[in-house]
């Protein structure tokens, strides 16, 4: 969208027009969906996260910040709320997350040999990424998974670049290393 | 540099600068066991990538975005009722304010002027000073001498003169009149 529109929608929205917000929300939803599908690996989940943050977003237009990309707040916004709402959920998921991915290596026994289909991939990719550090696993998320700038994640992180690479570099250092580990116990089997 | 600094860069080959992505080629063209690394970097990061360029899309956007927006309708009444409380109070705080500090003034100054003593009717009131006529002194006067003695009070009586006058103008005619 362009930037003078999504600025004049978010003027309109500010002062009550639900028609101008709905527009908004029509041209971002996706992009909201996608992150919190990619923090939650739920959609059901990712979808009552977007909808209490466009409730945050409408609540709160009257504070916009026009120096951020609307979609950076929005980011910003779901961020908060994944992290917020599924900390414990994280803590039993990184629990459970070796244990799942032993099971999966036994239940995928017999398909030794064949490349894993990208549904798996994606839930083995979320459940190892649950091991990760809270820091670590939402540089990864937002720059690895949701491929957004560097610049963005800083921003929707407050996070400065240092940081930033420091912790993706620990992130991608992990990740390959439980990827590979997984790999040679999926051989073994 | 040593390797160790390289397998930092490698695995932020996407976030590195110009000048640092050209020490790193340089240095990968030198440098086998890094080279080895850079390869399983990279696939790493193409399984990666290959989960993120997934395009997730809700199982039905529409239906999403009613939901959103019935949200943010349900909100927006709520928070109609809140402005509009908040408006009133910011508007006729000022008046109320006023108007309750007026009414406690009133109350407290009605409170003070009752409880407050008259300074003349508190010195009246001591026995020492006070005018007491006594029916016994007058009984034994007869009703035209009576009449005569005390028509001469009525020359104090005067709604002009003053209270502490008043009764000393009395005092002096009780006083004549019993000698």
């Amino acid at each position: 969208m362009d930037k003078d529109l999504e600025q004049a929608l978010i003027n309109q929205s500010a002062n009550g027009d639900a028609i101008a917000f709905r527009r908004l929300v029509e041209d971002t939803q996706n992009f909201a969906l996608s992150i919190a599908y990619k923090f939650l690996n739920n959609m059901t989940d990712a979808e009552d996260i977007v909808q209490e943050a466009y409730v945050r977003v409408w609540k709160n237009l009257h504070r916009y910040d026009p120096d951020f990309r609307f979609k950076t707040w929005l980011g910003k916004i779901i961020t908060n709320l994944c992290l917020d709402t599924k900390k414990s959920s994280y803590r039993k998921m990184n629990i459970r997350a070796v244990d799942a991915a032993t099971s999966r290596r036994v239940s995928d026994a017999n398909e030794t040999g064949k490349h894993l289909e990208h549904e798996e991939l994606k839930e083995i990719i979320h459940q190892l990424a649950a091991s990760l550090s809270e820091k670590q696993r939402t540089v990864f998320i937002l720059r690895d998974l949701q491929q957004l700038e560097p610049e963005e994640v800083c921003r929707i992180v407050s996070m400065s670049e240092g940081n930033l690479k420091s912790n993706l570099y620990y992130a991608r250092l992990k990740m390959k290393s439980l990827l590979e580990q997984y790999y040679s116990e999926k051989k073994r089997f | 540099m040593n390797c160790s600094h390289y397998h930092n860069l490698i695995y932020l080959k996407a976030e590195l600068s110009e000048q640092d992505l050209l020490s790193l080629q340089q240095h990968l063209a030198t440098c086998t066991s890094c080279a080895q690394l850079d390869a399983e970097v990279h696939l790493f990061q193409e399984t990666i990538n290959r989960i993120a360029s997934q395009e997730i899309k809700p199982r039905n956007a529409a239906a999403l975005t009613s939901s959103i927006m019935e949200a943010v309708h349900a909100q927006k009444s709520g928070t109609t009722i809140q402005r509009q409380v908040k408006v009133w109070i910011q508007e006729n705080l000022l008046r109320y304010s006023l108007a309750a500090l007026s009414l406690i003034q009133i109350v407290f100054f009605s409170l003070e002027f009752q409880n407050r003593r008259d300074p003349v009717a508190e010195q009246y009131s001591s026995s020492s000073n006070s005018v007491v006529i006594l029916d016994s002194d007058m009984i034994h006067i007869n009703p035209a001498e009576r009449k005569q003695h005390t028509s001469g009070f009525a020359d104090c009586k005067s709604p002009l003169i003053e209270r502490r006058a008043y009764l000393e103008c009395l005092k002096s005619k009780y006083s004549s009149t019993l000698l």
